[in-house]
């Protein structure tokens, strides 16, 4: 009989309404991992009470401010912005503006282009080439700056692609870190997610694969960046 | 809120006449039409209808207001920027959620070194730190699985990986399981520890158990 894999979080809900019969449902009910995720996401449906110290409805409100405000204005970009107000001020907010921003992108990858460009043809010896398995069909886009310092990297979603991982490189194209898989075309790289011996500033490469049932189905290009 | 910045010319405006609109409803007009107002005001309405349910998830995460705040703001606005590539392979309830689950334990990740007064499962893999690790940490979640379904009862197997993979803090774990001992869930954690080392001395000994 053919083992049922555990569940991606975005398939419990289709998994909780078939039959009892189902061999996804029996393994829901035999697997701790896969319940634990069914339990959390009925939590997540219908929460039974407000926990202490929790305030629904001024979240309510500000969150529907940043929604309306996100969904009423295509062109802008509003990407990111606290939910009301937040900690950064005047200065820092000048330079985030979408313009500037994008100014500080193309700054930041010419130079990152150049570090590793000079990396790479400074070094002694046959060099490493990233390869992946599968022709590259993912585009990447420009990576973002959020106002917390962290990056947003984004690519074109993929037909056929369950979840996407990011995978970090650094110049010597030795792996530096795995992201946790997505199922949306993006992800955030903080600084948390990179290990100990990764200063800020460091340049690194990344590329991002597409993943159905646990396996690569596409790579994307490589991308350059500097470590958050 | 969806109508406060554009007032519609004949958007459903009361709360009924949105509610009736299934989630998949929604997805499909936003889809269709995801520059025009008609689009906007769909997902502007599909997202107004699980702000609330964001926020209380992740707030019984992080027991905080603002970072749940946060990650609630962070969860809606990728899911509005990611909609356009939702295929309706999974449910909107259950995307939206994976989201918000992804950002929690990306923000549980980023505050591992804190130690928490209950995070007393130290038999538990930790936090990913380098990139072996990883790796390390996917093949001893598949052992710990194998070893709670043999071990555990099912009411410790569902809190232990609660606590420990969904990241729910024992109160709460309390509440969700219904169980009723004075100690709670913690009480509950500690016997599943203790059977778990037993479990892991045992194979030590004789290096056989495991997957």
């Amino acid at each position: 009989m053919k083992e049922i894999r555990c569940f991606d979080a975005s398939e419990i809900a289709a998994v909780l309404d078939l039959g009892p019969d189902d061999p996804r449902r029996r393994h829901l009910a035999e697997c701790p991992r896969c319940r634990a995720l069914a339990l959390s996401f009925q939590e997540f449906l219908a929460p039974e009470s407000v926990p202490d110290g929790a305030r629904p409805a001024e979240a309510v409100r500000r969150l529907s401010r940043v929604v309306a405000d996100e969904t009423a204005a295509p062109t802008r970009a509003g990407m990111g912005s606290p939910a009301a107000g937040g900690p950064m001020g005047w200065f820092g907010r000048l330079w985030l503006r979408p313009p500037v921003r994008t100014a500080w992108a193309m700054a930041a990858l010419v130079v990152v282009a150049g570090g590793v460009f000079l990396a790479v043809h400074t070094r002694q010896g046959r060099e490493p080439v990233l390869r992946g398995p599968q022709a590259a069909v993912l585009a990447l886009q420009p990576v973002r700056l959020e106002p917390d310092g962290a990056l947003r990297l984004c690519w074109a979603p993929l037909a056929g692609a369950e979840r996407y991982q990011v995978r970090l490189y650094s110049t010597a194209l030795a792996e530096v870190v795995r992201l946790e898989p997505v199922t949306v075309p993006e992800a955030v790289l903080r600084r948390s997610a990179l290990p100990r011996g990764i200063p800020p500033g460091t340049a690194l490469l990344w590329r991002v694969a597409a993943l159905r049932g646990g396996d690569d189905i596409a790579q994307s290009p490589v991308g350059t960046l500097r470590a958050p | 809120m969806c109508d406060a910045q554009e007032p519609p010319a004949s958007y459903p405006t009361s709360a009924s006449t949105r509610d009736a609109a299934s989630d998949e409803d929604l997805v499909r007009r936003a889809q269709q039409d995801p520059a025009g107002t008609a689009g906007r005001r769909a997902a502007c309405a599909l997202l107004e209808r699980y702000q609330e349910r964001v926020y209380l998830w992740c707030y019984r995460r992080v027991r905080d207001h603002e970072l749940a705040l946060d990650l609630a703001q962070d969860t809606l606005l990728s899911a509005y920027r990611g909609l356009s590539g939702f295929q309706g392979r999974a449910r909107f309830s259950s995307w939206l959620f994976a989201i918000a689950r992804n950002r929690c334990l990306s923000q549980r990740r980023s505050r591992s070194w804190e130690r928490e007064e209950d995070a007393d499962l130290d038999l538990l893999p930790g936090p990913a730190g380098d990139p072996g690790e990883a790796v390390v940490e996917r093949q001893e979640e598949e052992r710990l699985l194998a070893l709670v379904k043999r071990h555990l009862e099912p009411v410790e197997q569902d809190a232990l990986w609660l606590r420990c993979f969904e990241g729910l803090p024992v109160g709460e774990i309390t509440g969700l399981l219904g169980i009723r001992q004075p100690s709670g869930a913690r009480g509950v954690l500690q016997t599943a520890r203790r059977k778990l080392r037993a479990a892991l001395e045992r194979r030590a000994d004789d290096g056989r158990e495991g997957p």
